[in-house]
């Protein structure tokens, strides 16, 4: 394992989705390397924080209204 | 669940107040998701009712092998990519990304981000500059993060919901978190210089 091959699977190492041997080498070389550990804990935070900060909008009473004024119109039209 | 399979049946008959129930029980998540895609609160409307008018009309169609939150879930993500598709065709925006590629990433003096992000009070600042690197991302490579990420969506779902292949949604959705990366990054490295200077 070298930082090139972190880089490469920073990704599949934070969702889980490496085979178990490449994962122990990644783990083993960024338990050694400094620089690949901030990196790789930098992306796994960012989905952590952009995560955090995804807080679910109020849907405006406005558009419910609207919504129901929509599909009452079709609903009648069906019939 | 029986309420929900007699208010199905009621709705399918064209009931007014069966239809009203399941748009007030289904439509905070529906928009949600659509405004996470689309960003802008008028397309989530539209979006919305578009999923709405779809779900009625194939309402025949479901049967009840999957819930009804993921069937018409879906809907709701295929209207948003509607959406999507149709403000592409307008605008002539490259819908591509610079992100630091590994030698300049190498190149760089990297910054222990340390905190705790769950634990971590988010600044005013950081909430608007994360949501603005949010609007900056091209929608090929938002609609990837947010079914992977915060929809959490499985990489076989999101590439079936996309139609494109798995590896294709990879690559995308790690351009867009090293994207999403920077601007975080830009903001620890401000925070230090400003610690550092006090």
């Amino acid at each position: 394992m070298n930082h090139r091959k972190v880089f490469d699977n920073v990704c599949n190492f934070i969702d889980g989705e490496l085979d178990d041997e490449t994962c122990r080498e990644l783990q083993k070389h960024v338990a050694a390397c400094p620089k690949c550990r901030i990196y790789v804990d930098s992306v796994r935070k960012t989905i952590v924080l952009y995560k955090a900060n995804d807080k679910a909008k109020k849907m405006p009473v406005t558009a419910k209204q609207r919504l129901y004024a929509t599909i009452k119109l079709k609903v009648k039209k069906k019939k | 669940m029986t309420n929900e399979k007699s208010l199905l049946a009621a709705a399918r008959r064209g009931d007014e107040r069966a239809i009203r129930k399941l748009i007030d029980s289904y439509s905070p998540r529906l928009y949600n998701v659509a405004l996470r895609i689309l960003r802008n609160s008028q397309d989530a409307e539209d979006a919305l009712q578009e999923t709405f008018i779809t779900a009625l009309n194939k309402l025949d169609q479901f049967d009840g092998r999957s819930a009804f939150l993921t069937w018409i879930y879906r809907i709701a993500i295929n209207a948003s990519l509607m959406a999507l598709r149709k403000r592409r065709s307008r605008s002539k925006r490259e819908e591509s990304i610079e992100v630091p590629e590994f030698e300049e990433i190498q190149s760089r003096q990297l910054i222990d981000w340390n905190a705790d992000p769950s634990r971590r009070v988010m600044t005013n600042e950081m909430r608007e500059l994360m949501d603005k690197a949010i609007d900056r991302l091209p929608s090929n490579y938002r609609t990837v993060f947010v079914l992977r990420d915060l929809e959490e969506l499985s990489t076989d779902e999101a590439a079936k919901i996309l139609g494109i292949s798995v590896a294709n949604v990879k690559v995308r959705l790690m351009r867009a978190r090293l994207f999403l990366r920077e601007a975080l990054d830009a903001y620890f490295h401000e925070s230090k210089e400003a610690e550092g200077r006090s």
